[in-house]
Order: C-alpha cells, then structure tokens, then sequence
C-alpha cells in the first residue's frame, strides 16, 4: 500500500432524517491488524461500515481507501480495489450450492473480460483450485454439493466470510460475524479470523468482549455516532469514559 | 474432488435435437399423438405439421424471455416487441416500403434474402434492445420493471397498429415470399414439412446458444444476480452491466423467433406485438418451469397443444388454458421441468406430498441430508 492508512476519513457525517447516526467522524484506520469497532446498540457502528462500503451515500465528508477519496464510488467499484464485506444478516446466494457460491466469489475477480463466455482454464487461472482451497479454509469442503440455505447458521456465517476472502481482499470488514453462534462455532470463526489477518486489515464490529479483548490491536469506541476512545485493549478496558459509557464498570 | 457434477451439454441438446424430430409425430394426427380419440396412422406420420412450427416458433421466444425471468430474475411483460420488431423487420425487408418521412421519400424495394432480412431485424432488434436495457436497468426493478418494459411494448404496438403506411395498420402485411438463402434451392420451402425442418434447425442452433450463454461464467453470474444482487454487487459484480446484457440477449432469441414466424406466416399483423403475446411466454415458461432449461421450451408445447384440442370442444379455450394455468401455479409453482426434476431429487412421494399440503417448498424429513455422496467424487 502506498499510504500508511487502510482508511481515512474526514468529517463523515451520515443523518437519518434529521438524527445523526454518523456524525462528524475524522479517523484514520492504520494498515494492518485487527481493528474493532465497539459501541452500544445504535452507536452508529453499522451505518459506520455501510458508508466503508458504499452501501450508503454519506450526507456529508469523505472517506479515502488506499490513498483515493472513494466517497462516491460505487461498491463493486470498492471491491474491486480491495475491500470486501460481511454482513450483519448473512448475505449469501441460499439457492445456490456452497461450491458455486465461492466459485461466484473467486470468479468475480476476473468480471470485465470476455473470457465470461469462453472456458478459458488459462486466461483466468484456475478457477476450481482457487475455488476449493478456500473451502477448504473455511472448513466447508465436505458440504460443498448442498445448497447454501441448506447449511447451519454459523456455517452459513463462515460461508460468507469464504465470499469475502475470495478476492483477497487488503481490508475486510466483517459485521458482527459471530453473532447467534455456539460456542464451537465461535471458536472455529475467531480461529479463521486469527489465521486469515496477517497482510491484511480487518475491520471487525463485534459484541463479545472476550473475543475482542484476546484478538484487536486496536479498538474504537463509538457512542452516539461520535468517536470516544481509540486505543489498544489494555487501554480500552481502563479508560474512565468507556467504562461510564459502555461498559458499565464490569471491565 | 468437489468439483460439482457438470452437466453434460451434450445429453441436453441431443435430447432437444430428438424432441425437434419426435414433435410434429406428437401433433394432432401424428402417429405419436396419445390423445384418445385421435387416430393414429402409420406408417410415421407427421401430423398437424404447421402446430409444430409454431410451437417451435414460441418455444425459442419463451427460451430467450426465461433468459431473464428464469435466469436473472426479471420479469419483462413486454418481450412480444422484440418478437414483432423481428418480424416487422423481416416483412419490410422482404417486401420493401415506399413512405413519406418528414416530408422526404423513403423508398426500398425490398430483398428475398433470407440472411440480409435476419440481420436487418437483429440489428433492429439489437439496437432497440440496448436502448430500452440503458434507460430501464438502472432505474427499476421488480414490478416497475415489468411495467415498463410492458409500456415500451406498447409503444412498438401502436407503431405496428397505427402507421399504416409502413406496417399496413391493423391488417398488417401479406403475401410474403418465402426467403432465398444460401444452400436451399428455390421452391423447397414452399412445403410445410420442409418449413418445419427449416425452422427446427434454425430453432435448434439458437437453443445451443441459449444453452451456451445459460451454462457460461456470464450465464452463472446471472443466476448470482437473481439469488442476491447485493452480494453480488459487494463480491465486484458490475451488476447493472449484466442485467443489461442480459435483457439484450434475450431479446435476440424473440427476434429470430420473430423472423422464422414471418417466413412461416407469410403474413404479419400487430398481434404480434401485443400485450397478449407477452403473457403468452410468461405463461409458457411458468407452466413448462422457469428454473430449468427446457422448461420454457415444454411450456410452449403445452400451451398449444391444449390451446388446439380445446378449441376444438369449446369457443371458450382461453378460460380453459386459464384454468390449467392457475392449477399449475397452485399445485406444481416449478412448472412441469421442475418437477421432474423434484421427482428425480426427492423422489415423487415427496413431491405429492407437498402437492396436498400447503406449502410451496419440498419438506423432506431430514433437512435434505447434505450430500457428501456425489461430493466426494
């Protein structure tokens, strides 16, 4: 990366009819690591990934990816520069089989060349060893023939973190991937998290405190739409003002 | 190994080939016709021969429309412009026009041949599509897409139905001659059969086409599209470019449907451009399965098949077909391919079993046991 930042931004500003769900945001999100956005509920940490990622139009300021404003960028523009996305609700193609689902994902790099119409094995490289690599990393490789919607939540949750990684992403924002799974499930989720970070920045909003304490290098703190603390973990669980906020003393 | 069984093109189009062959034996009259009161000859006969060209006509312009509604999932309701500018197109290339445009004097004296008039309608078709496919894909979906492509439809009707000068208005156009084209001697389409023949290859290549685009890296981000459009869009998909596309090649197979009708015809009027022809494939590729590839092909088989033995009982056929219509969306929602294709995954106890319970969706009593049979491979 040419900038030493995955993201800035300046000023961002997003209202929902006269309430500010966003509001006046300037942060610069440094390369590498796992970055974790906390906040209560209705902090602004989703509407906050939703203007990352270009599913919504901010009202006001600008965001930069990689060193270009990308404020109105379209998102499959977005993630053809390197920045993938989970969702809050699983977002996967349910009638299709897993396989087909991340060979979408891989394939999708290539989208914009002719070769769409032609079996070129060589133009786009291979295709299905990409394809099952990747189910292999997400542990999904003996399901590979059902249909999505057909899979446990939190396979389905790991499934979509497979689409995300297809592209190799240089910064994945994941939203609140752990969220309704067992414990075996988060454990397998937090491992992949883990060994899928290096060379990359993970944006990550999440809930559980453990989690986020054992594996962020840093953490923001959002309340009201507004930027309470950045810091490390350490200085996260001390400060006065987050404890007050957000988590209540118990920290 | 995990690669998903690949379907074999092959099987599927030599199937489609041996159903071409076998469908005019099927029409009333044929030998193949099961219909009771029909009687049978032998030896092989081909019965209602002009049924069977058109259903073939139809069932290459369902197969085109079900590109975008079984494919991408939109709905166009009014892909019967497409079907009438490829056969307006074909008639005024043939015939020729001598109008009064703004005040000049367009003559053309018209040309027989058959490939010249093929691509005067494509481009016509082509071109008319990628326009609309501009204006409309990125400012509707869903229902309002449906709306306005039936609107645009409208408007080539109107065309059709009121410029009398060029179309011949309500009435249309007649006495088109069959078509020169290269490697058919004069005179052999002057016979039904050889017309069938005619058609069934002209219909088959487009289907190994349609087949092709369907089963391409392009034919399967389409089917991402019509799952999921926003994951599609955050995986890098231009979406809009496909749909675009999508609606563009699709319009071509209504236009070589639309050729081949005129050929067959040898007259054309405005129906062909109407509403009620729209719905026509709509109903087509509901009824035959918009999921599978065929399904719109069967679909059109159907349809006529019932249209011409009821309206030989009753004056009222429409509301016949009506009927079965809705009896299949209630009862069998995947049309005729999908279920054979439920039949053949869930076994057909499942698929009567869902017949008579309310539910659209196939509950097997395992949550479909995820296969790892067939996976491992």
């Amino acid at each position: 990366m040419s900038v030493d930042y995955a993201f800035k931004t300046e000023h961002l500003t997003r209202s929902f009819s006269g309430f500010k769900a966003v509001s006046d945001v300037t942060i610069e999100i440094p390369v590498g690591g796992v970055r974790t956005i906390i906040g209560p509920n209705g902090a602004g940490k989703t509407t906050f990934f939703n203007l990352l990622s270009g599913l919504l139009p901010p009202s006001s300021g600008k965001i930069f990816f990689d060193g270009k404003d990308i404020t109105n960028l379209e998102p499959y523009k977005r993630a053809r520069m390197g920045l993938a996305r989970s969702f809050q609700i699983t977002n996967i193609f349910a009638k299709l089989t897993v396989y087909e689902n991340v060979r979408l994902a891989v394939q999708a790099v290539h989208d914009g060349t002719a070769s769409f119409f032609f079996p070129s094995r060589t133009k786009m490289g291979d295709l299905a060893g990409k394809t099952e690599s990747i189910l292999d990393d997400i542990g999904l490789t003996s399901v590979a023939n059902g249909l999505a919607e057909n899979l446990s939540h939190g396979d389905q949750r790991r499934l979509e973190i497979g689409l995300v990684l297809a592209r190799d992403p240089k910064v994945l924002l994941l939203d609140e991937p752990l969220a309704g799974m067992s414990p075996t499930e988060t454990h397998a989720t937090v491992e992949l998290i883990v060994r899928i970070a290096p060379g990359r920045t993970i944006l990550l909003v999440e809930h559980d405190i453990d989690v986020i304490m054992a594996i962020s290098t840093t953490i923001t703190v959002l309340q009201t739409g507004q930027i309470l603390a950045v810091g490390t973990p350490l200085e996260i669980r001390t400060n006065e003002a987050v404890q007050r906020a957000y988590l209540g003393g118990h920290v | 190994m995990i690669r998903p069984v690949a379907s074999k093109a092959w099987i599927t189009l030599l199937a489609v080939a041996v159903a071409f062959v076998v469908l005019p034996l099927l029409m009333p009259g044929g030998t193949l016709d099961l219909y009771p009161f029909a009687g049978a000859r032998f030896p092989v006969h081909a019965g209602f021969i002009d049924l069977a060209t058109t259903v073939l006509v139809f069932a290459l312009f369902a197969l085109g429309f079900n590109l975008l509604f079984g494919h991408t999932g939109e709905l166009s309701f009014g892909h019967s412009m497409f079907f009438a500018l490829g056969a307006y197109g074909t008639a005024l290339a043939t015939k020729g026009f001598d109008i009064t445009l703004f005040g000049s004097h367009l003559v053309f004296a018209g040309s027989h041949d058959g490939l010249f008039a093929l691509f005067i309608s494509l481009s016509i078709v082509l071109l008319w599509a990628w326009a609309l496919g501009r204006i409309i894909v990125p400012r509707s979906s869903g229902i309002y897409y449906s709306m306005i492509t039936m609107a645009f439809a409208q408007v080539i009707y109107f065309i059709a139905f009121r410029w009398s000068e060029l179309t011949g208005g309500e009435d249309g156009l007649q006495g088109i001659s069959r078509p020169h084209i290269i490697g058919i001697p004069d005179g052999w389409l002057g016979d039904a059969t050889h017309v069938y023949v005619f058609t069934a290859v002209i219909a088959f290549l487009a289907v190994a086409g349609n087949y092709w685009i369907v089963h391409s890296k392009f034919g399967s981000v389409l089917h991402a599209i019509r799952e999921n459009k926003q994951r599609a869009r955050f995986l890098g998909y231009d979406v809009n470019k496909y749909r675009v596309n999508a609606f563009v090649l699709s319009a071509i197979f209504p236009g070589i449907a639309g050729w081949l009708w005129t050929y067959f015809q040898q007259s054309i009027n405005p129906d062909a451009g109407s509403i009620d022809y729209s719905g026509r494939v709509v109903m087509m590729s509901l009824l035959g399965g918009i999921n599978t590839f065929a399904g719109p092909m069967i679909g059109a088989f159907v349809y006529w098949d019932l249209q011409n033995r009821v309206s030989g009982i009753t004056k009222f056929w429409p509301a016949a077909i009506g009927i079965v219509f809705a009896i299949f969306v209630i009862l069998a929602p995947r049309g005729i391919g999908g279920g054979f294709e439920d039949i053949r995954r869930y076994g057909i106890q499942a698929v009567f079993r869902r017949i008579f319970s309310k539910s659209a969706r196939i509950e097997t009593e395992v949550a479909e046991e995820l296969p790892t049979h067939g996976a491992a491979r």
